[in-house]
């Protein structure tokens, strides 16, 4: 065969890949510590889950939600480290749109330029001939190259391993694990067997990509880190030295971009949030807005207990109104609209009949569960006040004080979030008063909260007291489009 | 008190023994209603607080209370209990 060399854009793509493929697994391993805990079935049912990756116990008399549960990892493995979910996200998502544009352009030249004869093996016997190269590494020798290839036979399957299988895996489970493609697809995130089975497969991916990465640089210390390094970065074994000099800048440029990132994340959330999220919100809002929920999950795969995130509002008035089963409550819709409205629950309930949907529910940490919520589609609403035309967003404001209620959360303040109005028609956003045929309980939002299917779960606002339609959110809160957006930079967006 | 699909899954269902207790107590404490200032209360079922909410007590309870002055402003109203004071 002809003999490969290796050209400008397979070297290139090398060390940039080693930037992604780092910045992916530190970022991915500080959104694994906002739910430190892995489990096969969708319910993650506390006790359930099969790995873990914190000390902590919870109570068992008092309620307790999936933010007391967050770890805080050290900056040194995650990005940034110290339990910014927010900024992990950013940097996972937008690391992760570089590296698929990385890995297109890396196939498109891999098959133009006729490398892959690199890394795609023809014989069968190449499995025989790996397994002989295992068994020589073990007896502390090195094995013989294929004829005319740069690379012996356990190399050479391995590369095949990471570039055709495992690095579309991960993009593969990764996908599975959106709200928006889970809603829209139901049956593919069944294909990784659910959502907490994508989310664990995902797992072991990062791990077989942290095994990888351990085992080539000892190969290419053991080969000569030199002469290999001379190959991927001057494309011939020469000027060795320089080789050497130019691969320890080339690492200390990458290990620069993470610590660049990671102080910029730590002291200047804000910044990140708005440039990456700006960067992340495209490809969101083109590839996944249009994604509708369609999910009817059977009534034999409901959660037995559906997980909380967020504790109730801690006041007299909303302990007096839920001793009432809720009769003095009052829902006002107003804002841009032609006619603003107060409901109360009973007139929630007498609106037309109600909708019922079984569907999985996404926790921004990770976490699900499977629900069936009752209430009015929400569009039912929005045509009753009619809103202007200037209206495009809606606002929910919940009765939840969160410096009160959720000290486990940084930040204080009314919990609010903003969604556009394009999700208000979505077939399955539904202003839900019911949940598994029971009235709606106190700690998933007593006595009403929001489902949009294809988002993640903090933009259900829950204990809602007021709707309110607008034409800009800058001038509330921080002007992020949320509480959660304020305080701890998540997206406004969240289809993933 | 409501049917098994409207009634609250936090709520207590208190008997009549129960909620002559929660009048007992309401007479001990001298309370009044802190909308109209009436003393007269009906007496509904209870939600407990222990576990739901952060600041109270493990064996805290509110019980439903309706002021029964017609001219009360917002007869709904409540009393925080301990367990013991109420339920056997």
């Amino acid at each position: 065969m002809v003999q490969l060399d290796y050209p400008v854009w397979l070297r290139i793509e090398h060390w940039v890949n080693v930037l992604f493929v780092t910045l992916l697994i530190r970022s991915g391993i500080e959104i694994l510590g906002t739910h430190p805990k892995l489990y096969w079935r969708d319910d993650s049912r506390p006790g359930t889950e099969w790995a873990r990756f914190t000390r902590k116990t919870m109570p068992t008399d008092k309620l307790y939600d999936t933010l007391d549960e967050e770890e805080s990892y050290s900056s040194i493995v995650s990005l940034p480290g110290h339990k910014h979910l927010g900024m992990g996200r950013h940097w996972h998502f937008v690391t992760v749109m570089g590296w698929i544009l990385t890995g297109i352009v890396y196939y498109i030249l891999l098959f133009a330029t006729g490398q892959w004869h690199r890394y795609i093996p023809y014989s069968w016997s190449i499995f025989s001939d790996a397994w002989n190269d295992v068994l020589t590494y073990l007896s502390f020798k090195l094995p013989a190259l294929l004829p005319g290839q740069p690379l012996d036979a356990v190399q050479k399957l391995a590369y095949a391993f990471v570039i055709f299988i495992l690095a579309p895996f991960q993009i593969l489970t990764g996908a599975a694990q959106s709200p928006a493609v889970e809603a829209h697809f139901p049956w593919y995130v069944r294909l990784w067997g659910g959502r907490q089975g994508a989310r664990s497969l995902h797992f072991f991916g990062l791990l077989a990509f942290i095994g990888f990465i351990a085992v080539h640089l000892m190969m290419v210390g053991l080969w000569g880190w030199p002469q290999l390094n001379a190959l991927m970065i001057f494309g011939g074994v020469r000027d060795l030295g320089w080789a050497l000099a130019a691969s320890l800048v080339i690492i200390a440029a990458i290990v620069l971009v993470h610590v660049a990132a990671t102080v910029w994340s730590l002291k200047s959330p804000r910044m990140v949030q708005r440039a990456l999220g700006f960067v992340i919100s495209q490809g969101r809002l083109f590839f996944l807005r249009p994604m509708a929920s369609r999910q009817n999950y059977s009534p034999s795969q409901l959660s037995p207990e559906h997980r909380v995130n967020g504790k109730p509002p801690d006041s007299d008035d909303y302990k007096v109104m839920a001793v009432h089963n809720f009769v003095s409550w009052k829902l006002e819709v107003g804002g841009l609209v032609e006619n603003p409205m107060t409901f109360t629950l009973a007139d929630l309930r007498a609106l037309g009949e109600k909708q019922t949907q079984r569907v999985l529910h996404n926790c921004v940490q990770g976490w699900s569960s499977i629900g069936e919520w009752s209430g009015v589609p929400f569009r039912n609403v929005v045509e009753m006040v009619k809103p202007l035309p200037q209206a495009r967003h809606i606002c929910f404001l919940t009765m939840q004080d969160t410096g009160r209620d959720e000290p486990a959360a940084e930040g204080e303040g009314q919990f609010y979030e903003v969604i556009d109005m394009s999700l208000a028609r979505h077939p399955q956003c539904l202003l839900a008063y019911e949940m598994n045929g029971r009235p709606l309980p106190i700690k998933h939002g007593a006595p009403l909260r929001l489902r949009i299917e294809n988002q993640v779960g903090f933009k259900m606002a829950k204990w809602i007291e007021r709707i309110e339609f607008i034409s800009d959110y800058k001038g509330i809160g921080d002007g992020m489009g949320g509480w959660r957006e304020d305080n701890v930079y998540y997206d406004k967006d969240v289809e993933v | 008190m409501g049917t098994s699909d409207t009634l609250r899954p936090e709520i207590t269902v208190l008997t009549v023994e129960h909620k002559n207790r929660v009048l007992q107590q309401i007479q001990r404490r001298r309370g009044t209603c802190r909308h109209c200032g009436g003393e007269h209360f009906l007496v509904g079922d209870a939600l407990y607080l222990g576990f739901l909410f952060i600041s109270e007590h493990q064996d805290a309870y509110m019980a439903a209370l309706t002021c029964t002055n017609p001219a009360c402003p917002a007869p709904h109203t409540g009393i925080r209990l301990r367990a013991p004071e109420f339920l056997p």
